[in-house]
């Protein structure tokens, strides 16, 4: 008896399982939803070789695409199977896979499952260290130099910031894809009813400070606008550091900063870097109009909550869109850290990542797809849709550019800043990049609200990040 | 008789306190999703005003229009539709089996089993996840619903609030019916699982709302666009490059409607369901 029931139990589970099963498949008709006119590439003739037999081959294209960035992803995709891809049997099927792709890629590589990587993968410069733990990376460096498939974009035609921003140990390891600087925000009516002039910005950070006081209003002691409002996370504050060190460059940590080899410790205790940082922002904080909590501090911007704000190149349209109604925008170069520190920006952004799936009419269809997507007109494209800087020179002296900049005067400050940046201003390659995020984002809070001195600040950061780091190394040696 | 009145206007003041808070809390409780109700038909330059607007000016249904225009919802709400259904499905009949074993049947080791399988509750799903897509990916499970939905199929959790239900059930019922020539499974399909439909109501709409709202799985072991769920689908509409509150309100509500129609088909099930195995334990 109790053994048919189990029997009988277990088909009904089987059942159950089937029929949950039901439905599944997985029928790959692909999907384009271009909101947005793409830009047509018809003359641009790469690479002869052909599609073998005449076949279509598919090749996936995983994205970390979000938002408006999304839309225009699509667009793209959609303009290179109707294309390229239609001339050449290729067809790019995009998969947007979370807001970093190099997280589901290191859940398959720790699996070991290598067969289900994509052919293309949209990588930040922070995912860069994890790309090259994975067996069947295919760095742009080695497409380019087994000169097995033809190449329309050529290496010298990138930018030289965004080549090195993905770069480890001279090696280009994923191809610049959307690329952007940070860049200061500021208020010009609320400057000129400041009494400042609006049209001459701050250029170093103790003009900053003079800036946040005159620009914050009280009402007793309550702050109803903030001069500043910018929280300090690791992205800013190795901003701010960039153009501190010798040569006008600082690499933030040893073996450049990572890309001369494995980053082992932080260079910018040792160098005084940091504390020449702090001393500088210490007249800032001071001021008792600098709020280092990131609210929603665009909008708060926006609504008039602050006068200044630091922010990516690629939100100044948003900017744009968000302040028309209320007051003139204006947008400058960050300011340098002292008269005798550099200008200039680190570069953020992500890149295109090729992986071997062992057949190289795949990597071919890729190459393609890659090149389509750094090609001149699509840049401009994304320069127009999204505000990211285009990393091909050739996009700065297409009519069009010089036209979309007449009509969006603003957007050339970003690639001026872009032009006066040495090359190695980067954000270091630090694996561990969520600790110093912490650190630095927590301790700017701390400070601003006296529960730390700069000292300890400044020891916490480098102290607390290089034994982390040094934990890590061992661990992982 | 003056004590008599006294102790009824307290017990009515009591009342009256507790029914305020209760409203309270469940204004608070509903203001996001009002908010984002409101947000919804609301015109971009309306959502960030100082001071906050909570009602749209002049109601628009633009963003729904864009949110159906860039993201296919409708197309990521089926596939969610059929993983949490599949899912849920799956829950209650492995679980009411289990829970039937470990209620009705004695066998040697079936506390320890039960342990164990209550256990699982305490493994964080995170920890699991590298070793659970190495099994899914070697069974070539990969971009298949099954395999979105597989670490889904049974849990704990419900497998213990069916039991404390059955064991509500006298076990002279079941040797009555047995007598009476009813066997096991019979018992199972006629008598217990009609007499435990509000468990199960509650169980269902639990996992299916628990289900629907996953994220990290489905997207882990999927890699086809038009596979994916609404939770990613939603994700990709928020972006810190640009503001578009209303579209994404507009993507939450319509997200929100299956869970709050299965809800209500549900119910009045899910008190006496939830209810039902307090007593006995």
């Amino acid at each position: 008896m109790k053994k048919a029931l189990s029997l009988l139990m277990a088909s009904a589970l089987l059942l159950g399982l089937l029929a949950a099963c039901g439905g599944g498949g997985s029928s790959a008709a692909p999907e384009s939803t271009g909101g947005t006119e793409a830009p047509a590439q018809g003359e641009e003739q790469g690479s002869e070789t052909p599609a073998p037999g005449g076949e279509t081959v598919t090749i996936e294209f995983w994205n970390s695409a979000e938002g408006a960035m999304a839309t225009s992803v699509d667009a793209l995709v959609a303009e290179f199977n109707s294309s390229v891809g239609a001339d050449k049997g290729i067809h790019v099927e995009a998969i947007f896979q979370g807001s970093d792709v190099t997280e589901k890629l290191n859940t398959l590589a720790q699996a070991g499952d290598y067969a289900n990587f994509p052919d293309v993968g949209q990588i930040y410069s922070a995912g860069i260290p994890d790309m090259l733990q994975m067996d069947n990376l295919l760095p742009i460096d080695d497409v380019y130099d087994s000169g097995k498939f033809e190449s329309s974009v050529e290496k010298g035609d990138i930018i030289e910031n965004f080549q090195r921003t993905y770069t480890f140990e001279g090696r280009l390891i994923g191809m610049p894809f959307n690329a952007s600087t940070m860049l200061f925000y500021y208020n010009k009516d609320a400057a000129r009813e400041a009494g400042l002039d609006a049209e001459t910005p701050p250029s170093t950070i103790a003009e900053l400070a003079e800036w946040t006081e005159a620009l914050t209003i009280r009402d007793g002691d309550a702050v109803t606008r903030y001069g500043l409002n910018i929280q300090v996370d690791r992205y800013e504050l190795v901003n701010y550091l960039a153009g501190i060190g010798a040569d006008g460059v600082n690499y933030i940590g040893d073996n450049g900063g990572g890309r001369d080899g494995m980053m082992t410790k932080l260079t910018i205790g040792e160098d005084g870097s940091l504390m020449k940082l702090l001393n500088e922002w210490e007249k800032v904080v001071n001021t008792g109009g600098f709020k280092a909590v990131n609210d929603n501090e665009r909008e708060e911007f926006a609504v008039g909550m602050s006068a200044m704000n630091y922010q990516s190149s690629s939100q100044l349209s948003t900017m744009i869109e968000l302040t028309k109604d209320s007051f003139e925008l204006g947008v400058a170069f960050l300011p340098r850290n002292s008269e005798e520190d550099a200008w200039g920006a680190s570069v953020g952004g992500g890149s295109l990542c090729m992986f071997d799936l062992g057949d190289e009419t795949r990597q071919w269809a890729a190459w393609e797809f890659v090149q389509f997507m750094v090609s001149p007109e699509s840049q401009l494209f994304l320069l127009k849709n999204n505000g990211y800087l285009p990393v091909n020179d050739n996009t700065y002296s297409m009519p069009e550019y010089e036209a979309f900049i007449e009509e969006q005067p603003l957007a050339a400050v970003p690639v001026e800043q872009l032009r006066i940046s040495h090359p190695h201003m980067q954000e270091p390659l630090d694996i561990l990049n969520w600790e110093l995020n912490a650190l630095a984002r927590d301790g700017f809070i701390d400070w601003v609200d006296g529960k730390v001195t700069k000292e300890q600040l400044h020891d916490n950061i480098v102290d607390g990040f290089n034994a982390k780091l040094e934990e890590y190394l061992r661990a992982n040696a | 008789m003056k004590s008599n009145g006294f102790f009824r206007a307290r017990k009515l003041a009591g009342h009256a306190a507790f029914q305020i808070i209760a409203i309270g809390v469940g204004l608070v409780l509903m203001f996001p999703i009002f908010y984002a109700f409101s947000v919804s038909f609301m015109r971009p330059t309306q959502v960030l005003t100082i001071p906050p607007s909570f009602f749209p000016d002049q109601p628009t249904l633009e963003n729904y229009r864009t949110v159906l225009e860039i993201s296919p919802l409708f197309r990521y709400m089926v596939n969610s539709l059929i993983i949490a259904v599949g899912a849920s499905l799956s829950r209650i009949i492995v679980g009411s089996m289990a829970a039937f074993a470990f209620a009705f049947f004695k066998f040697p080791g079936r506390n320890l089993l039960f342990m164990l399988c209550l256990g699982t509750i305490m493994i964080p799903g995170d920890v699991v996840l590298v070793t659970n897509y190495r099994t899914v990916a070697s069974l070539g499970l990969i971009n298949t619903y099954f395999g979105m939905m597989v670490i889904f199929l049974v849990n704990a959790m419900n497998i213990f609030m069916l039991r404390q239900n059955f064991l509500t059930f006298s076990l002279s019922l079941k040797e009555a019916s047995y007598i009476d020539g009813c066997g096991n499974f019979k018992f199972f399909c006629r008598i217990l699982v009609p007499t435990s439909v509000p468990t199960m109501a509650t169980v269902f709409i639990s996992s299916f709302i628990s289900v629907w709202n996953t994220y990290l799985w489905p997207m882990v072991v999927n890699n086809r666009a038009e596979m994916q769920t609404v939770q990613v689908g939603i994700t990709r509409l928020n972006s810190a490059d640009g503001v578009v509150f209303g579209p994404i309100m507009a993507g939450a509500v319509l997200v929100m409607v299956p869970t709050i129609g299965i809800f209500l088909i549900f119910r009045k099930k899910i008190v006496s369901g939830i209810m039902g195995g307090s007593v006995k334990g």
